[in-house]
């Protein structure tokens, strides 16, 4: 491919100003849904290659399995998905905080998982788009896999795409041993559309 | 003048197609008393509007979870996000007849489900919007190829 996307350095910037503001927001609401101080670290932006996608995805296992969801959301020429990976390990931890009594099973956990999805994915993607003033449409979610080695959750093996330009965000709650990534994924012509987009905001 | 007769009738385009839509919307407010019932709700519980509106969504069905529903709908009231449900969860809010009764296998109607939050025009959450999706045939699909899978690994 001739002309592949790029991000200037500026451009990175702003939008990891945006999702810092977005992911504030969906911090804010976590930490009122659960009564925690939610610890935010920077987001990461980059545009990653297939093949790159699936080392990035191996790199947030560490050796532990993972259960994920993943939502798509769309608008203004936009699109991309919103993946959710939780590390199993902190279902127990997130079952005390959330109220779930009971032994957990997998329906349970499931239904945790979607609790915090709902949240996390709902709250960054409303944040993003109020910043852009764009009114994303959702869809449900779907889930990826419970209990199994990422390298199960997704083949990309489809090449509908050649790059993507991924932001990651790592959630971690003080005093809990609770750790999920949140990755927003957005499409190639996203990014062309989005650029045009920050470049209003990167004027003033 | 036009105009305004234009926005008479798009509004009543917007009651057609919201009675006429083969998706389920009702409005509850924070005593989750029903509000607003359309034409999906109505056919498939045999629930009129007249007879749904001012009632309290679980005292009319008994098959909802209470807590469960509660649970997931204060935090749209509270975090004013979307809540999303789906069938691996709970296969039906609304214990429905499936849409095809002669040809279809499924016991009941599979539902995904949507809550948004409503603002009043002082800004607050005081409504939600629960939208009903019929997923029938996905889940069926689905649950065939789990099936087929399964077997595949027993004979194996």
């Amino acid at each position: 491919m001739s002309d592949l996307i790029q991000l200037s350095e500026d451009e990175r910037d702003c939008y990891q100003e945006i999702t810092n503001v977005a992911m504030g927001q969906a911090a804010d609401r976590l930490a009122r849904l659960l009564g925690v101080y939610v610890v935010l670290p920077i987001p990461n932006v980059n545009l990653i290659e297939i093949n790159e996608f699936k080392m990035t995805l191996k790199s947030l296992e560490g050796n532990s399995t993972v259960s994920a969801v993943c939502q798509g959301f769309i608008g203004a020429g936009i699109a991309g998905e919103a993946l959710l990976i939780f590390n199993d390990a902190s279902f127990a931890e997130i079952a005390k905080l959330l109220d779930y009594p009971g032994n957990l099973d997998q329906h349970e956990e499931l239904e945790m998982l979607m609790d915090v999805a709902n949240v996390l994915n709902g709250a960054c993607i409303q944040g993003i788009g109020e910043q852009l003033d764009i009114d994303f449409s959702q869809s449900h979610p779907v889930i990826l896999g419970q209990h199994c080695s990422i390298a199960d959750l997704l083949e990309p093996n489809q090449s509908r795409w050649q790059r993507t330009m991924a932001i990651e965000i790592n959630y971690t709650i003080e005093d809990h041993n609770i750790n999920c990534d949140l990755l927003l994924l957005f499409t190639e012509d996203s990014v062309v559309h989005m650029n045009r987009l920050i470049s209003f905001l990167m004027d003033d | 003048m036009s105009e305004q007769n234009n926005e008479l009738d798009q509004s009543h385009w917007f009651m057609d197609i919201l009675q006429t839509i083969d998706v389920g919307l009702v409005v509850l407010d924070r005593q989750y008393t029903i509000k607003l019932w359309n034409g999906f709700m109505e056919n498939h519980s045999g629930v009129r509007p007249d007879q749904a509106k001012g009632q309290c969504l679980f005292d009319l069905f008994a098959e909802i979870d209470e807590d469960w529903f509660k649970k997931k709908a204060e935090a749209v009231f509270l975090l004013n996000t979307r809540a999303f449900t789906i069938s691996e969860q709970r296969p039906y809010l609304f214990k429905f007849k499936n849409n095809y009764p002669i040809t279809g296998r499924a016991e009941f109607m599979y539902q995904n489900a949507t809550m948004i939050p409503l603002n009043s025009i002082h800004g607050e959450t005081d409504h939600i919007c629960l939208i009903i999706y019929d997923v029938t045939t996905a889940t069926m699909n689905k649950l065939d190829q789990e099936k087929a899978q399964h077997d595949k690994t027993k004979k194996a």
